[in-house]
């Protein structure tokens, strides 16, 4: 099956719903209403000019009808799915479902992404050693262009490696691969926030080892580059993470009041409630009000 | 017009890349059809530049963004921005004369919109010819299909300029307008919570506490769902400022200031938290 087409059909017809337009009134004057709805599903190849047209009609920019909304919605579904298996210990029925998809799936990065929880869910098991379990996601890593196909699930892999390397104490082998993931180029807004958390795991991995001034410098990295895209996802943590770097290299008692208030006034803000109890439960001392 | 800039497009990544027009076009078209695609005179099916942008390591959405004129953009914007937050139109427009005369479209409606802000600046015409002549720029037909974000500093600036000169029913009219724009893109919502804060704004100024209060929640939720940090600490600001004039209690006025106090430190927003230590220190928790 040729996926471009459906996707781009998929993704028309979405926008089209969204911005409640018939069929009718989105073809007038491009092309017959018999093509439109071919292209919506995925029957026709349409040309480039003619999705310019269709785009400026639906007032986007014509790089969205290519954001392959299909694919990553699937993606995430099965994603979100797995994870949340993982969580409650459901190991069979995530095994059970990743073996669904591997024998349902047309996408690749679906297959890949069944692969990875496969891996994951053995070494848990006990059924894969930890040795074999990082050798397997290297074979995955290993796909042909696997950065330029899915750069997101790429990194994925490679921090479950790290994890797997942190969780056996090879902090060595993980600092290791923390570096060679930092050096690489990060375009996207979507990357840069991947980047971001890749950086907070580096933080906890220097934090268990007790190296606290590299980790210090770690962190305020993440906290710079979230700045940067005004994103909040990891900021509360990384204050955290210097609130507690810094206590534990004896630094000023009011920078370390400061860290962990912010930490708490973000994570607050942003309804992060679970980490908030948790900071009140280890450093409630030093955050300087409630509300 | 479209064809020729997709086909620059290409060539460019390809010598980026330093690969031959032989090499590109190997196992996708043949190499009299990739140069009639690279000087614009033939038109490729998705499929055929599916395969190029495999070949070129770059995802089809990148490929349809043209990232110099996207810099070029910045890079004026910046410049003219600069001018007018100044108030130096004189240098402005000497400015403009000296630019030169093939900037791509987007930025010679940049240069457009500041041209007229600049001359009603200096006074060569007064608020409402410039807020006539920005409406029919912003109403020009492919202002907001090809420049959203254009489009909506346009039509907020107009709102501006009602607001300055007291027309405060038309600016609240262009401000409801764009609170139902349909923000798709990140930079749109990038910008939509800058409306959002604005509309806030200038309701507060006309003693609108109630709506306005309303308008500022509808901030804090949309940024608390995108885990977006630019204007979050406003928006605290704002709800402070809000539950000041409409007797809230004391305890839920201090609470807004310090999360605003809180929330700029922690984004590095050094000026704005000085500004709150300074003008409602009497409600703050503590400091830094």
């Amino acid at each position: 099956m040729d996926h471009l087409p459906v996707s781009i059909g998929y993704e028309i017809k979405r926008l089209r719903k969204e911005k409640k337009i018939t069929q009718a009134e989105l073809c007038e004057g491009i092309c017959s209403q018999a093509e439109i709805s071919k292209v919506e599903n995925g029957k026709n190849s349409p040309t480039i000019d003619l999705l310019q047209q269709v785009a400026k009609r639906l007032k986007v920019p014509l790089s969205m009808l290519f954001q392959d909304h299909l694919r990553s919605d699937v993606f995430q579904a099965y994603d979100e799915q797995l994870a949340e298996m993982m969580r409650s210990n459901d190991y069979s029925s995530a095994f059970e479902l990743s073996e669904s998809l591997l024998s349902s799936t047309n996408y690749e990065e679906v297959r890949l992404l069944a692969e990875y929880y496969q891996i994951i869910i053995q070494e848990r098991n006990g059924q894969l050693h930890y040795v074999d379990a990082v050798h397997s996601l290297e074979q995955l890593l290993n796909q042909e262009h696997l950065w330029f196909k899915s750069a997101t699930l790429y990194l994925r892999i490679q921090m479950a490696k790290a994890n797997l390397y942190v969780e056996q104490s090879e902090f060595d082998l993980a600092e290791d691969l923390f570096q060679q993931l930092i050096q690489l180029e990060y375009e996207t807004i979507e990357l840069k926030k991947v980047r971001i958390k890749i950086l907070y795991n580096y933080g906890q991995q220097l934090s268990m080892q007790k190296k606290y001034l590299a980790g210090l410098e770690i962190t305020e990295q993440g906290i710079q580059e979230s700045l940067q895209i005004e994103d909040a996802h990891f900021l509360g943590h990384f204050y955290y993470q210097r609130g507690y770097f810094t206590k534990k290299l004896n630094g000023e008692l009011s920078d370390i009041q400061r860290d962990f208030t912010m930490a708490y006034s973000l994570f607050r803000a942003f309804d992060m409630s679970l980490h908030e109890k948790l900071l009140l439960e280890e450093h409630a001392e030093y955050i300087l009000f409630r509300s | 017009m479209f064809i020729k800039s997709f086909g620059q497009q290409i060539k460019q990544l390809r010598s980026e890349r330093k690969m031959t027009q032989k090499e590109l076009a190997k196992g996708v078209c043949s190499q009299a059809e990739l140069s009639k695609i690279e000087n614009g005179k033939t038109m490729p099916t998705i499929d055929l530049v599916q395969r190029l942008s495999q070949k070129l390591h770059i995802s089809m959405e990148q490929l349809f963004i043209d990232s110099n004129e996207i810099k070029l953009f910045q890079q004026y914007d910046l410049q003219l921005s600069d001018f007018s937050r100044r108030r130096h139109y004189d240098e402005m427009l000497d400015y403009m004369e000296r630019l030169p005369s093939n900037l791509p479209p987007s930025v010679q409606l940049l240069v457009h919109y500041f041209e007229w802000v600049a001359r009603e600046g200096r006074n060569d015409i007064d608020y409402r010819t410039c807020i006539s002549q920005l409406l029919r720029l912003s109403d020009e037909q492919h202002m907001e299909t090809e420049y959203p974000v254009l489009y909506l500093r346009i039509r907020m600036s107009v709102a501006n300029y009602y607001y300055l000169n007291a027309q405060y029913s038309y600016a609240r009219k262009i401000y409801e307008e764009l609170l139902t724009y349909d923000y798709s893109t990140y930079a749109l919502k990038k910008l939509q919570s800058k409306v959002i804060y604005n509309h806030a704004q200038q309701l507060y100024f006309q003693n609108d506490f109630k709506t306005g209060l309303q308008i500022t929640e509808k901030g804090i939720l949309l940024s608390v769902e995108r885990k977006d940090t630019a204007m979050l600490g406003h928006f605290y600001y704002q709800r402070g400022c809000f539950y000041e004039e409409l007797n809230y209690s004391e305890h839920d006025i201090c609470n807004a200031f310090t999360n605003a106090y809180s929330l700029f430190t922690a984004f590095g927003n050094v000026n704005h938290a000085e500004l709150v230590l300074k003008g409602k220190k009497q409600f703050l928790h503590y400091q830094f």
